[in-house]
């Protein structure tokens, strides 16, 4: 083959290995292929590659523990055929206009909790503000409770300084902090110029020294640790400790002191804005548990609930039925010319919890599509607009009357974005925080 | 115990051992011709059903990795008629001519499989995230880019900038060990 031929050759493989070949790459590696044995011979390889790397992802998956799966409530009282009563007395119109003048970072985390916090400079951020990708957090002294997209949540101790990089990853630039990571938020991961380390579920303390090194304790649960550059990782279980430097890791003296004065922890003060069921505008969160049978078809009706079809923007929840687009039966959701499909598969027969979330508006310049699955967040969308209103609360509409082929229950819209906390005790209790 | 019930039990025995030995292999040669991971694992389930239910067929000193992948041929095949349009890559005649060429190629699959793994120790750890992220079970290339904080464009482009990397490297490897 020419260099020209391999180069063409190998952005078929890779748009085949990420399943984004369009029709017309088809036919032309189908074309390639047919033609020439060397072609199938680096297929052949390529392909091989890409199985090699499922293995042994799948092996390093297979070293930690697997997480458990998120409880499942069922819920026996079925209501789709009735759904049509509650959709008319609820609202979600979504109204959407002004664009942003300049394109702002996704919000991937919330301020959830502090006590006593002072932060360097003018006004820090308060309990309940959302935190963008990329923002710094330097807390001069007091505790700060930050809960990530993902559902991990992390407690700074002052001071220290903590970058905020999405809603699985943060940097640590010098301080204290411990890190909760529920089973759905299990992968979240704290790095600095030491360690990088992989909360794998459990509760984890990492303190930095004035040497540029730090030290992680394993509180409980789990988590892998590997200086940067280094391939090899270290697995701390409960109650284990490493310090990290620039030479590899050394065991941590005065252990069990350390880990029963870590043991006693100062409580939080939570002081965010209450969250409110809402009947009327400004809905913000709609949250319900759906069922899907395992046999339902693509040619059926797939919508699960639209909001405000006879506005410009209405927003639409549906299973996905187009392969093209991802997981067939995941969860999908559109608004303002976004949208999000998931990657667990609503067509099982089994109950899953859904939210969708709006969030941002024109105080924060920025507003976003949140979708989540049994907890755990399924995809962020920046939308092109800045502001969202609610709109009548008349104009719900449910597409599809009966929904056919599955099941809804326990719907509710909440005046606000939920947290993570908010949304694991709505799943697990079906109540908010606070009994609402 | 009776000779029968001992054979039968040698029989399992050898069988669990073939099938942990070369499993990886049956599913390379799977996802060769069936690119979608998800669907190509069904078909490793269904084709590990019946290599079950036929072994007593397999001749021991014979090649057992060339008798299941024909087994899995077959099972290919048979998937391909139940298969969406939209999920069809390959024509009838090219998958016949892949699934030739990829049947004699099993060694060196098997020799590229040994020195990938020497290659990705060679990434940055960053990067050997980002892709290891990518393949794994149920990931896609979304959430490999959110979890890595890259927009989903440049986790595009630096999956296919490690692949070519990998790729070379392991054709490096084999070049160099090879007499």
């Amino acid at each position: 083959m020419t260099d020209a031929e391999t180069l063409e050759l190998t952005e078929l493989c890779n748009a085949l290995a990420d399943d984004r070949l369009t029709e017309a790459q088809r036919v032309q590696l189908n074309e390639r292929l047919a033609a020439s044995e060397e072609a199938r011979v680096f297929y052949v390889r390529f392909a091989g590659m890409n199985a090699s790397l499922c293995d042994y992802s799948s092996e390093l998956q297979a070293d930690a523990p697997a997480p458990p799966k998120p409880k499942i409530i069922r819920h026996p009282m079925a209501w789709w055929a009735g759904i049509g009563a509650i959709a008319a007395s609820l609202v979600a119109a979504f109204v959407l206009h002004e664009k942003p003048a300049v394109d702002p970072a996704p919000s991937v985390a919330w301020l959830t909790g502090s006590k006593d916090a002072q932060w360097n400079g003018s006004g820090g951020p308060q309990p309940g503000d959302s935190l963008e990708r990329g923002q710094r957090l330097d807390l001069q002294s007091g505790l700060a409770e930050v809960t990530f997209d993902s559902g991990a949540r992390v407690v700074l101790e002052g001071p220290t300084s903590l970058e905020v990089e999405s809603a699985w990853a943060a940097s640590l630039k010098s301080g204290v902090l411990t890190t909760s990571t529920p089973s759905e938020a299990a992968g979240f991961r704290v790095a600095n110029t030491a360690v990088a380390v992989t909360n794998l579920g459990g509760d984890v303390r990492i303190e930095t020294d004035h040497t540029g090194g730090a030290e992680v304790v394993a509180l409980n649960g789990s988590a892998e640790t590997a200086a940067p550059g280094r391939a090899e990782k270290v697995l701390l279980k409960s109650k284990q400790a490493r310090h990290f430097t620039g030479g590899g890791a050394m065991p941590v003296a005065d252990l069990d002191k350390k880990l029963s004065r870590f043991a006693q922890r100062a409580g939080l003060e939570r002081k965010g804005r209450p969250v409110k069921l809402t009947q009327g505008s400004n809905a913000r969160t709609v949250a319900f548990w759906v069922r899907i049978a395992k046999d339902a078809t693509p040619g059926q009706q797939a919508e699960i609930a639209g909001f405000g079809r006879q506005k410009s923007n209405p927003l639409r929840v549906a299973w996905n039925t187009t392969p093209e687009h991802g997981l067939l039966g995941a969860l999908r959701t559109e608004l303002a010319g976004e949208s999000i499909v998931g990657r667990t598969s609503l067509r099982d027969g089994e109950w899953h919890h859904v939210a969708v979330m709006i969030v941002g508006g024109k105080k924060t310049g920025r507003l976003e599509l949140k979708q989540y699955v049994d907890g755990q967040l399924e995809g962020t969308k920046m939308l092109a607009r800045k502001k969202v209103d609610g709109g009548d609360a008349r104009e719900f509409v449910h597409a599809g009357d009966p929904m056919v082929g599955g099941e809804l229950d326990k719907l509710i819209f909440a005046d606000r974005p939920l947290t993570p906390f908010e949304l694991r005790t709505l799943i697990d209790t079906n109540a908010l925080p606070g009994g609402v | 115990m009776s000779e029968s019930a001992d054979a039968s039990l040698d029989q399992q025995k050898q069988l669990m051992l073939l099938m942990t030995q070369h499993q990886r292999r049956i599913f390379g040669y799977i996802h060769t011709l069936v690119p979608r991971r998800a669907d190509a694992e069904d078909i490793l389930q269904e084709t590990s059903l019946v290599i079950v239910e036929k072994f007593s067929e397999f001749k021991p000193g014979t090649d057992f990795v060339a008798w299941a992948c024909q087994i899995a041929w077959w099972r290919v095949r048979a998937a391909r008629q139940k298969f969406a349009r939209s999920k069809v890559v390959f024509d009838d005649d090219v998958l016949d001519s892949v699934a030739h060429t990829a049947a004699t190629m099993h060694a060196e699959v098997s020799d590229r499989h040994e020195a990938l793994a020497r290659c990705l120790q060679r990434l940055h750890p960053r990067d050997r995230e980002l892709l290891l992220t990518r393949y794994e079970p149920g990931a896609r290339v979304e959430e490999a880019a959110e979890r890595s904080g890259r927009s989903l464009e440049a986790a595009y482009k630096a999956l296919a900038r490690l692949r070519k990397l990998l790729f070379d490297c392991v054709t490096n490897q084999l070049a160099t060990t090879t007499p």
